[in-house]
């Protein structure tokens, strides 16, 4: 399971880059559009709807990155008051919610897939884009994130049954090491890239 | 149905789900419970739409922007030149924290990225020039809140995204506010350091030739505010395009500073996939909840409930305010606003309030919840840069300043025109 997990990670890792790639790619083709439209007259058609089907693939598969880097935030007002075992608890039942929410989520995105193919979808927009083509690999993405969360569940049950809180505590909260920022030791702009844009609070 | 949500919505925050799961259980939970049809069968559908929509497209790249700037190191110029034309005011560098603050925030929107920014730059001022420690850390707290307000502001987009309104409307609301907020903190300074001579600190070297020197390090933050919120207004660009020339006007400036490499690209690209996931998620599961609190009825009973109270509109947005500033206390201002608006929003709206101005008191009471205990996101991100002495001194120095935050939100109550002003001149 531990391989397993340091696969998801990588993967999502690297999910994490094609992503960020995608939304460079947005954001040249979407200045293309504004500054050719302005100064020349000319409009490249659909540099929007490219741009959407780009935050679509790099947001889903972002998800599961996110969840490696405890970046979903949580409300721990009580949750931070209870003994470690109950925090635990509170972790796997947190996960396994998670992991139910995003299963049936991922199950209506497949019908929405299925709708798609039947119908042999397109986008309604000058590109026409066949809607498989975006549709698929956001199901993927979708699918990936609920593997993880399953993985970080069945492994953060196995570490409450045999008590091992630690571990427990851990698999929800990250290596303590993590949180440590660069190879530097304490580097206050890392801390604040990390710490930026409001995702505060306890991570899950 | 009203007290089975909101003992399930607690429920749910009590098992402390994280906030995204918390929205999409609350949204299974009312389908469940309360629909007669199959709500969920529609998910997958509000997933995707929103999933590709080119106005959310925004979320991640004002983000970009925010971690380009952050890691372009621009701030130790701006903080130069701002000490050299403000710190002769009584409490010297602490109006350079406010005035840094304010520009940065508006190139970022981010609060806590402009709180860490300028906190790096400033901190070490406090014992070289013997300020008030306390007073001097509040003054940064209190400079970060302006990330939000002053735009670009993420929060004001999530608001946006939420209750369908114009975001270059509400950028431009937060403008006039921004500004008076900057100069209500500094008079907050002022006050205190007269109260106090020795709070101030000791003075800077300042000459006129240095303060013409310095000023050309204002103008790349001041011309990439002009190439995004400018774009907006001359009708050159929507809001998600202007964002896009915001990203390409950060990477030049990040190049022309001589910061621009594959290692910072690659941090700058991480740190906003996590961060701007992490938001998409918490919006998506928030169309989903969305979908079936509007599908099952529960805004109209929340507006019965609240206008069978017998309150005036006046009394009613006094109680929402109080119950954010409670809420705020506990809570940090995403899972705050994610949670309350999509039922408050159009209650507030039906109350005939206006969605742009409703928007600036929310993005005021989130100010207050970043710096309230015992859940002030800024405070803690100031005392982890500072790393000596205890928590409650920023706690204690924020206090001060959390004034001029109630009598901003009380100007924004007498006098709705300051944020209404520059909209309705050029929108409506």
């Amino acid at each position: 399971m531990e391989r397993l997990q340091a696969i998801a990670e990588r993967i999502s890792r690297f999910g994490a880059h094609v992503g960020g790639a995608l939304l460079l790619i947005a954001v040249g083709l979407v200045t293309f559009e504004v500054i050719a439209r302005k100064f020349f007259t000319y409009s490249l058609a659909g540099a929007d709807e490219l741009a959407g089907y780009a935050y679509a693939l790099s947001m889903t598969w972002g998800f599961s990155y996110a969840l490696h880097k405890r970046a979903h935030i949580r409300v721990d007002v009580v949750y931070a008051r209870f003994p470690l075992p109950i925090r635990c608890v509170l972790d796997v039942v947190a996960f396994v919610a998670f992991t139910g929410l995003m299963g049936l989520l991922t199950l209506r995105g497949y019908s929405v897939l299925e709708q798609t193919i039947s119908l042999d979808g397109r986008a309604d927009t000058p590109l026409a884009v066949r809607l498989v083509y975006p549709q698929v690999p956001w199901l993927l993405g979708l699918a990936f994130f609920t593997f993880c969360l399953a993985l970080l569940s069945l492994r953060s049950f196995k570490a409450l049954v045999t008590r091992n809180y630690d571990m427990a505590h851990e698999i929800a909260h990250g290596r303590p090491e993590e949180k440590t920022l660069g190879d530097e030791g304490f580097n206050p702009v890392e801390l604040a890239a990390a710490e930026s844009h409001e995702n505060e609070g306890e991570r899950c | 149905m009203l007290i089975t949500t909101i003992i399930a919505l607690l429920f749910f925050i009590l098992l402390s789900l994280p906030i995204s799961a918390v929205l999409g259980v609350m949204g299974i939970f009312l389908d469940a419970t309360f629909s007669s049809l199959p709500l969920s069968l529609a998910f997958g559908e509000v997933l995707w739409n929103h999933s590709r929509d080119f106005l959310l497209v925004i979320v991640p790249l004002f983000i970009l922007m925010g971690e380009i700037i952050l890691h372009a190191g621009i701030a130790h110029r701006m903080y130069a030149a701002i000490a050299q034309w403000l710190s002769w005011l009584p409490g010297g560098l602490m109006h350079a924290n406010i005035g840094t603050c304010a520009l940065f925030a508006a190139t970022s929107g981010s609060s806590t990225a402009t709180a860490a920014t300028i906190s790096v730059l400033a901190l070490p001022e406090v014992d070289k020039r013997g300020y008030n420690e306390r007073i001097f850390l509040g003054s940064l707290a209190a400079g970060g809140t302006l990330g939000i307000l002053i735009p670009p502001s993420i929060n004001m987009i999530v608001f946006a995204a939420l209750t369908d309104t114009s975001i270059p409307q509400l950028f431009l609301a937060g403008i006039i506010p921004g500004i008076i907020l900057s100069l209500l903190y500094m008079l907050v300074i002022i006050v205190l350091c007269l109260y106090r001579r020795d709070w101030g600190g000791r003075p800077v070297e300042t000459s006129w030739r240095l303060r013409f020197k310095l000023l050309p390090d204002l103008v790349p933050p001041i011309l990439l505010f002009i190439i995004v919120i400018g774009s907006i207004y001359a009708g050159f660009a929507t809001p998600t395009e202007a964002a896009s020339l915001g990203v390409i006007g950060a990477l030049i400036l990040a190049a022309w500073n001589k910061s621009l490499s594959w290692r910072m690209l690659g941090a700058v690209l991480e740190g906003t996939i996590r961060t701007g996931s992490m938001i998409t998620l918490i919006l998506m599961c928030s169309f989903v909840l969305n979908f079936a609190v509007a599908a099952v009825g529960l805004v109209e009973q929340i507006n019965t409930f609240i206008i069978g109270m017998g309150w005036t509109p006046l009394g009613t947005m006094l109680f929402i305010i109080g119950i954010y500033i409670l809420m705020g206390m506990v809570m940090d201002a995403l899972p705050m606003v994610v949670l309350t608006v999509p039922i408050l929003a159009p209650v507030v709206f039906s109350l005939g309030y206006d969605p742009v101005w409703f928007g600036i008191i929310v993005v005021l009471v989130s100010e207050a919840s970043i710096l309230t205990p015992p859940v002030g996101i800024l405070c803690y991100i100031i005392q982890g840069i500072r790393g000596r002495g205890s928590l409650n001194d920023v706690f204690y120095g924020v206090a001060p300043f959390l004034v001029a935050l109630g009598t901003m939100i009380g100007l924004i109550l007498a006098y709705p025109q300051l944020a209404l002003w520059i909209p309705t001149m050029l929108y409506r």
